[in-house]
C-alpha cells in the first residue's frame, strides 16, 4: 500500500474548512464523523455511509458507485497536477458531486470530471497552493 | 535534502539571525512528488495534525514576525522571510499583511517553536456557493452545504476575478454565470463580515 500502487479512485479535488475555524467557515463544524479540523491530514469522501451517498449522489451525473469507505479510514491521494501525494483519514462526507456534474478540470495529460473528493487545507497544502483551488487526484489504499 | 535535515537548516539559519533565507535554500516544502523511498506526509500522523501547516488569526506584527492566535486559541510567532510567498488576493507583501488577518500557512516548525512561513494564504476562503445574484460589481452568493444553503455573502468582483468554466481559459466575463447555479470561489475574506474578494470562480454550467 502507498501512493499509486493499488487504484481505488480519481476525479477532482478541492480543499474545505471544519472544526475550529475562522471566516465563512466557522459554522463548517467538525463534520460527518465529528473529528474534521482544518489543521489535520483528512478528506471528505464521497461515500462514508448510504445516507451520505445519497447527498453527494455521484449517480446523478452518470457515475458508477464509488466504494464505501467509512469515518478513520485512509487514502493516499496523488495530486496529478504536482505529482505530490498525501496520507489522509476520512473525517467527513462530500462534496456535492451531482451539484456540479461535469465539471472538469485539466492538468498537463490528466482532464478529469467531476467533483469526488475534497481535502482539508492542512492535507491540500501538503501536495498544492490553496490558491490553486481544484486539482486532479488519484487515491490509492 | 531531507525533511529533518531542511527543518534544522532552516532553524538554525533563521534563528541565528542571518535573517535571509534564499528560495534556493528553502526549497520546496510541500510534499516531494511520488518517491517510493520518501515518507509520505500525513502517514506518520495518522490523520492528526499536519505540522507543517499553520493557521489563526493575526493579533500581532513586529518586523517580518506575526503573532497568531490560533483557531485552538494557541498563540504561535509565524516567521516571515525574503523567501516567504504571501498571498492575499494576489501575491503581495508583507506590507499588505494586517492585525486581525486570517490566514493559512505552510512551512516549517523551528525548534523554539516559531514557525517558518514558505507560503501563506491571508484570508483565503474556499467556499461553495448557489449564485443569488450577479451584478456587475459584486455577486450575491448562497454559502452551500451538500445540497442545503445557509448564509448571504457578498462577493466583490475585482481585478483579478475569473471564471473558471469546466476546460475553457479563464475569462472576466461574468455574464455567463447563471443564477441557482453551484459555484466553487476561491476568494479573500473581509474579516469579521459576509464580504469576500471573488478570485476564482470555478463553474460547471
Amino acid at each position: 500500500m502507498g501512493c499509486l500502487t493499488n487504484y481505488v479512485w480519481n476525479g477532482i479535488m478541492s480543499w474545505f474548512c471544519c472544526g475550529n475555524a475562522w471566516g465563512p467557515c466557522g459554522a463548517a463544524g467538525y463534520g460527518a464523523c465529528g473529528t474534521c479540523d482544518s489543521g489535520n491530514y483528512q478528506c471528505a469522501w464521497i461515500n462514508i455511509s448510504s445516507a451520505c451517498l445519497s447527498e453527494t449522489d455521484p449517480a446523478a451525473c452518470g457515475l458508477s458507485t464509488p466504494p464505501q469507505y467509512g469515518c478513520g479510514e485512509y487514502f493516499y491521494v496523488t495530486d496529478r497536477c504536482t505529482g505530490k501525494c498525501v496520507y489522509v483519514t476520512i473525517a467527513d462526507c462530500g462534496p456535492c458531486t451531482s451539484c456540479v456534474c461535469n465539471q472538469s478540470f485539466t492538468c498537463g495529460s490528466y482532464t478529469k470530471y467531476n467533483r469526488q473528493l475534497d481535502l482539508t487545507a492542512a492535507a491540500f497544502s501538503a501536495v498544492d497552493n490553496l490558491d490553486n483551488g481544484l486539482a486532479v487526484f488519484r487515491t490509492d489504499r | 535534502m531531507s525533511q529533518v535535515n531542511r527543518r534544522e537548516f532552516l532553524t538554525r539559519t533563521v534563528l541565528s539571525g542571518a535573517g535571509v533565507v534564499s528560495a534556493a535554500s528553502l526549497g520546496q516544502l510541500v510534499a516531494p512528488a511520488v518517491d517510493a523511498a520518501s515518507p509520505v506526509p500525513g502517514e506518520a500522523e495518522q490523520g492528526g495534525r499536519n505540522p507543517n501547516f499553520a493557521e489563526g488569526k493575526i493579533i500581532g506584527i513586529n518586523g517580518s514576525v506575526l503573532t497568531a492566535q490560533s483557531s485552538q486559541l494557541l498563540v504561535q510567532r509565524i516567521q516571515i522571510t525574503n523567501s516567504t510567498r504571501i498571498w492575499k488576493v494576489r501575491d503581495t507583501t508583507l506590507d499588505n499583511v494586517q492585525v486581525n488577518d486570517r490566514f493559512y500557512a505552510r512551512g516549517v516548525p523551528g525548534s523554539d517553536g516559531t514557525f517558518i512561513a514558505e507560503t501563506i494564504w491571508v484570508n483565503i476562503v474556499n467556499i461553495h456557493t448557489v449564485l443569488a445574484s450577479v451584478a456587475s460589481d459584486r455577486l450575491i452568493l448562497n454559502q452551500a452545504h451538500l445540497h442545503q444553503t445557509g448564509d448571504q455573502l457578498i462577493g466583490h468582483i475585482v481585478p483579478e476575478t475569473v471564471v473558471i468554466r469546466n476546460l475553457a481559459p479563464p475569462t472576466h466575463d461574468l455574464s455567463q454565470l447563471k443564477v441557482g447555479s453551484h459555484l466553487q470561489i476561491i476568494g479573500a475574506w473581509h474579516p469579521d463580515t459576509n464580504e469576500i474578494d471573488v478570485v476564482k470562480i470555478f463553474s460547471a454550467v
